[in-house]
């Protein structure tokens, strides 16, 4: 994406029919570590690449739940992406306590894709910069979203966002056939093999899994078990990391992390 | 009154306004305000609790009334809020279903956004802000906190309708609540008695639930608004265990 006459306002439209602004907001995404997210017949699972953005620091939390049958995945500003989370979580709060059930998924990710589109027509807003992956669980199975800066939500079988994620991609589409018959303890094993071709070799693989499921509310695997997963991954093959495209090639020295301006961390208070 | 300022009642007769002084001697557009109406409906019931070393026993009584007939007569008035903490409430069933929501809430985002489950202590301070946020329209519900503390101790907490609460051994809330609380001062604390502490039985989970059976045996007797059944719930480190106890049903 290059600079343009037509880039200056998120209510500019371009001679070529496209918003500027909301296509450099979805670049943002490119800047967190990758994420990646598939689902079995019962079970949907988010595993998440946590890089610290320098040696100093630990890692942003990359996946945060919502409610008992919803987790997210996210990639880009964190800021944003706390925001996000606090309003699905009220979202899914509000639902329950008016329904006394929980907010079927499919409602709940239109709804936060309607929130999104605001910011894309307003003068006075931006676009949210944080691409997310949702993985959820209700009456009608398992589900995995992908939710965007430009508002789009996208159902999806498998998805991989966040820096390098062409390569996690490529790793789906050539498995997706075993995936919906696959054990909760195979799927998992998928996603860290996923999310590995984001990472380079030389580097130590640190992740984040989360499951959600039949008889399995949302539950971000304790480190211990993240180790065990891990293990349980490195006896399968790992193949080297397919070439990047050109438009994917990122210099490695720069920050291929969430982006945190603030360092506050998230521990805070939300 | 000018036909201008009529209009302007009439419009106003479905807003918040219509509780204006103003409004109550005018015309017939705003004759359909009920001056009467109780906002609070009493729906009897009674809970107890008694709380000892490492456990406490949380019981309620489950007849569900309106002031002239019984309702329901296998109702609980107790909501397993924690793993190890159990709320008992009666008073306005509305309010208290009401405050249950607001609570259960609470207690969901609270672990969400600390990552960690939340202790008795704090559900119970919590549940005293939410009380008093309504200090000037209250939930009319009685509560009785029972749960185990961050090292395992017994605790129990009395409420009153706009949050005031404190640590007490035993308790008695609800329509029979003041009757019952002489009976819990003689047999758990030995009040008002001559019998030497060396000669005082030790409070254990035996004792402390047939107390509890007692009093309420004895509350249903002479209480029009309790009976039925005793549901008892004894909280230890272990977990939650249940009893019962049939009482008269007349």
């Amino acid at each position: 994406m290059f600079r343009s006459h037509y880039d200056s306002d998120v209510t500019v439209w371009s001679p070529q029919g496209r918003l500027h602004q909301v296509e450099y907001a979805m670049e943002a995404v490119n800047l967190g570590t990758a994420t990646v997210a598939l689902k079995t017949e019962d079970f949907a699972v988010l595993v998440a690449l946590c890089k610290p953005s320098s040696e100093l620091g630990i890692s942003l939390p990359k996946i945060i739940s919502i409610d008992s049958h919803v987790g997210i995945s996210i990639a880009g500003i964190t800021a944003d992406a706390r925001l996000l989370s606090r309003y699905l979580r009220t979202e899914c709060l509000s639902y329950k306590h008016s329904y006394s059930t929980i907010y079927p998924v499919q409602r709940l990710v239109t709804n936060l894709g309607n929130k999104l589109q605001i910011t894309t027509q307003r003068y006075d807003r931006r676009p949210y910069g944080v691409g997310m992956l949702l993985a959820g669980y209700d009456e009608k199975g398992a589900h995995i979203y992908q939710v965007m800066p430009s508002a789009n939500v996208l159902i999806c079988k498998a998805m991989a966002i966040g820096a390098r994620s062409q390569g996690s991609r490529t790793y789906l589409e050539r498995n997706l056939s075993e995936f919906k018959t696959s054990s909760m303890h195979d799927i998992i094993v998928h996603g860290i093999q996923a999310v590995s071709r984001a990472c380079p070799l030389d580097e130590e693989l640190k992740i984040a899994v989360g499951i959600v499921g039949k008889d399995q509310p949302f539950k971000l695997l304790s480190s211990v078990e993240c180790d065990a997963y891990l293990e349980l991954a490195k006896t399968s093959e790992r193949h080297e990391t397919p070439p990047e495209t050109p438009a994917e090639t990122v210099e490695p020295s720069a920050v291929p992390s969430d982006i945190d301006p603030t360092s506050t961390g998230f521990s805070e208070e939300i | 009154m000018s036909s201008s300022s009529d209009s302007e009642i009439s419009r106003r007769a479905g807003t918040d306004d219509d509780f204006d002084e103003t409004d109550i001697d005018s015309d017939d557009s705003v004759s359909n305000i009920d001056m009467n109406f109780n906002p609070y409906e009493y729906n009897g019931g009674t809970v107890t609790g008694i709380a000892g070393e490492d456990f406490v026993v949380i019981a309620c009584d489950t007849r569900f009334s309106n002031e002239e007939t019984v309702l329901l007569t296998e109702h609980s008035k107790l909501f397993q809020l924690l793993p190890m903490a159990v709320l008992g409430s009666t008073g306005c069933w509305a309010d208290v279903l009401g405050f249950m929501g607001l609570v259960k809430e609470r207690i969901q985002l609270y672990e969400q956004k600390h990552n960690k489950p939340m202790t008795t202590e704090a559900l119970a301070n919590m549940m005293m802000i939410a009380m008093y946020a309504k200090r000037f329209y209250p939930y009319l519900v009685l509560n009785i906190l029972a749960g185990l503390d961050a090292n395992g101790k017994g605790m129990l907490y009395t409420y009153d309708p706009v949050g005031f609460f404190e640590t007490v051994p035993y308790t008695a809330a609800g329509v029979a609540g003041q009757m019952l609380m002489p009976i819990l001062d003689n047999q758990v604390a030995f009040e008002n008695t001559n019998i030497p502490p060396e000669q005082q039985p030790e409070l254990t989970i035996k004792r402390a639930v047939s107390i509890t059976k007692d009093a309420f045996r004895t509350a249903s007797e002479r209480d029009i608004f309790t009976g039925d059944w005793v549901q008892i719930l004894i909280i230890t480190k272990q977990g939650i265990e249940e009893d019962s106890m049939e009482l008269r049903h007349d």
